[in-house]
């Protein structure tokens, strides 16, 4: 199976996760080959993108916590399980040359030169880790399509901020992974996994436990493609909502929620 | 008892009525125990409609023969080139909707009105309320699916430029110089377009931004249970008190506050108490400002002197400019306007008429 990720802004995407799942990916048997392509990946492209989605402040939280800058002993603990090498930290870019896997740099992901180097490559599975628009020139490329992760319960729940609406409607977290298609969010769903939350974890917090999940159901994905037992449900496009950016006033609130542990579904 | 004052509501709105004109009054005021009405003003259409609106959801046996879809009929007949506003189109279309009576020549403007490039973007946060409260009236009660795909995009409009999403209150124009000053009157509209819309098209989004937009602006009631008249939506605070309506007191705030009541939240019939109270004579004042019999309403608490609405704007970028809070007035710089308007009964009717007999309405009416 040779299996293509799609990540962006290859200057920071420092997040553990990504590179767990490209080191598990690689240790499958049936997983033949593994490239890493970016898209947005100069400076400029980068600033263009970070201007449209964040404010100034925004932006540079985003910048801190792509360091991996989680730092609850939660996720330390979860690192620690990642193995010796992956202690180190670094970007997912480093981490693809240290194992030998082809790295591809475009300014997007619909380039020409982009959909040449795919077109050329076939790669059978995609793997959305960008958080970014994958247009339909790509994500029809890979045989058996690109799969991505939603942080909330799909259809339930479409949209951004989804981390926040969920806490916000008082719903149990769960990450469902989606073959990308036209709609936004309307892809078939092909897993729904729970994730765990703890008392004072913090919405940092739970996004860091959302993405470990994210990266688990991309293995449980694959070996369920491998073994010819993957099931897509179509989602109807008249269930759900699509929600939007939070504002300040709201994103206070689910803070206070979580602070006053006000949240229904803890773990513990 | 809410029923006598609904019965009592009626006849004075009647009293407000030019069967000649086919129009309710603009300004009614009371001489002597008797009403004398003004009919100069142009906005009486747009206070026709919102009379008719409220005499649709009363009881035809306490309506004294006033028949509300042929006075409907005729006023349309009479004033067709008068109803030209997007909003007060958008109002005649609830108003026709909820009363089944025949829409499709106002369904069609307004659909029109919908579909033409950026129209909507252009209109005032009243207007574009008015005309998603129309069409979500008109695909509820008629099952349209026009309507409902134009209420669709309208709502969308609404929340994307409309709405600032960092304090829940709505601008008063997406763009211009008094966008960010929105009055409670547009908060009502918006948040009773922005509830049934969500409601009628389960979008649990909408419902949530004007769940928790409710929360916000209960959050600033004042401490007599009144509702400022003006705030600024950037910022998210009262930039002036003044004046303080009858009408948002009475019956505007219950246009939201009773359906979030009905969904379940909490704080809605406090509040409803409060507001009710402060027209009652809990005001700062301690003026009752509606009356049974004959009944009356005094329209607002307001400062005295000339040029009202040029110093309230006024002040309202001063306190901006400086970043001060409003602060209500000292008491001998206020007085009662005793004017009434007849819109003021058409929503007391439209937000109480429907529930006058239920158990608990007079609790929240607080007129036991």
């Amino acid at each position: 199976m040779r299996i293509v990720i799609f990540s962006a802004f290859p200057l920071l995407d420092r997040h553990p996760y990504k590179r767990r799942l490209l080191a598990s990916l690689l240790d499958q048997e049936y997983v033949e080959e593994v490239a890493v392509v970016y898209g947005y990946s100069s400076l400029l492209e980068s600033a263009r993108v970070a201007k449209r989605l964040y404010t100034i402040t925004e932006g540079i939280r985003r910048l801190k916590s792509s360091g991996g800058g989680d730092s609850s002993e939660r996720m330390n603990d979860a690192r620690a399980s990642m193995g010796p090498e992956l202690l180190e930290e670094g970007s997912l870019s480093s981490q693809a040359s240290k194992l030998q896997t082809e790295v591809k740099r475009f300014d997007r992901f619909g380039d020409a030169a982009c959909l040449k180097f795919l077109a050329e490559w076939q790669p059978d599975v995609g793997i959305n880790l960008s958080g970014l628009y994958i247009p339909e020139a790509v994500y029809s490329l890979p045989e058996k399509g690109v799969f991505g992760g939603h942080f909330a319960e799909l259809p339930r729940i479409r949209g951004a901020d989804t981390v926040r609406w969920t806490v916000m409607l008082d719903q149990p977290m769960i990450v469902s992974h989606q073959v990308l298609s036209k709609g936004y969010d309307l892809g078939d769903v092909v897993l729904r996994s729970r994730v765990t939350v703890n008392r004072g974890d913090t919405i940092g917090d739970i996004r860091a436990k959302c993405r470990e999940v994210h990266a688990d159901g991309c293995l449980e994905i694959v070996d369920s493609i491998q073994s010819g037992q993957l099931v897509a449900t179509p989602q109807s496009k008249l269930e759900g909502s699509h929600f939007r950016k939070m504002g300040k006033h709201l994103e206070g609130a689910v803070d206070r929620i979580l602070k006053l542990e006000r949240y229904s579904h803890y773990a513990d | 008892m809410p029923t006598k004052s609904i019965d009592n509501c009626v006849g004075a709105l009647l009293d407000m009525y030019s069967s000649d004109k086919k129009l309710f009054s603009f300004s009614s005021v009371l001489r002597s125990g008797k009403i004398v009405n003004d009919f100069t003003n142009p906005s009486t259409v747009r206070y026709t409609i919102n009379s008719l609106l409220g005499l649709s959801q009363v009881p035809s046996h306490w309506l004294r023969g006033f028949d509300v879809e042929k006075e409907t009929a005729a006023f349309m007949a009479q004033n067709s080139t008068s109803i030209v506003n997007a909003g007060d189109q958008g109002l005649l279309l609830h108003l026709l909707s909820v009363s089944a009576m025949e829409s499709d020549s106002i369904r069609r403007a307004v659909l029109q009105r919908v579909r033409a490039d950026g129209e909507i973007g252009r209109l005032t946060l009243q207007e574009v309320c008015w005309i998603l409260s129309g069409l979500s009236s008109s695909a509820d009660l008629t099952g349209d699916e026009e309507s409902l795909e134009a209420a669709r995009q309208v709502a969308e409009t609404i929340e994307q430029s409309f709405l600032n999403r960092d304090t829940l209150l709505p601008f008063h124009q997406a763009s211009g110089l008094r966008r960010r000053f929105v009055s409670f009157g547009g908060i009502s509209y918006f948040l009773m377009a922005l509830t049934s819309y969500s409601s009628l098209a389960g979008n649990e989004y909408l419902a949530t931004v004007a769940r928790e937009a409710t929360r916000r602006v209960i959050d600033l009631q004042g401490p007599d249970g009144e509702w400022a008249w003006f705030y600024d939506a950037d910022r998210g605070v009262i930039v002036d008190w003044y004046e303080v309506y009858s009408v948002h007191q009475l019956s505007m705030a219950q246009l939201f506050l009773l359906p979030q009541h009905n969904l379940g939240l909490d704080e809605a019939a406090p509040a409803i108490s409060r507001g009710t109270s402060w027209a009652l004579g809990h005001n700062q004042l301690d003026e009752r400002m509606i009356y049974d019999e004959p009944f009356f309403t005094h329209r607002s608490i307001r400062r005295k002197g000339p040029a009202t609405r040029a110093r309230r704007l006024a002040g309202a970028w001063i306190r901006t400019g400086t970043r001060l809070g409003a602060r209500p007035a000292p008491k001998w710089s206020l007085e009662v306007n005793p004017e009434c308007r007849s819109y003021e009964l058409g929503w007391f009717l439209y937000a109480w008429a429907p529930i006058a007999e239920l158990p608990g309405t007079e609790d929240l009416l607080r007129l036991k």
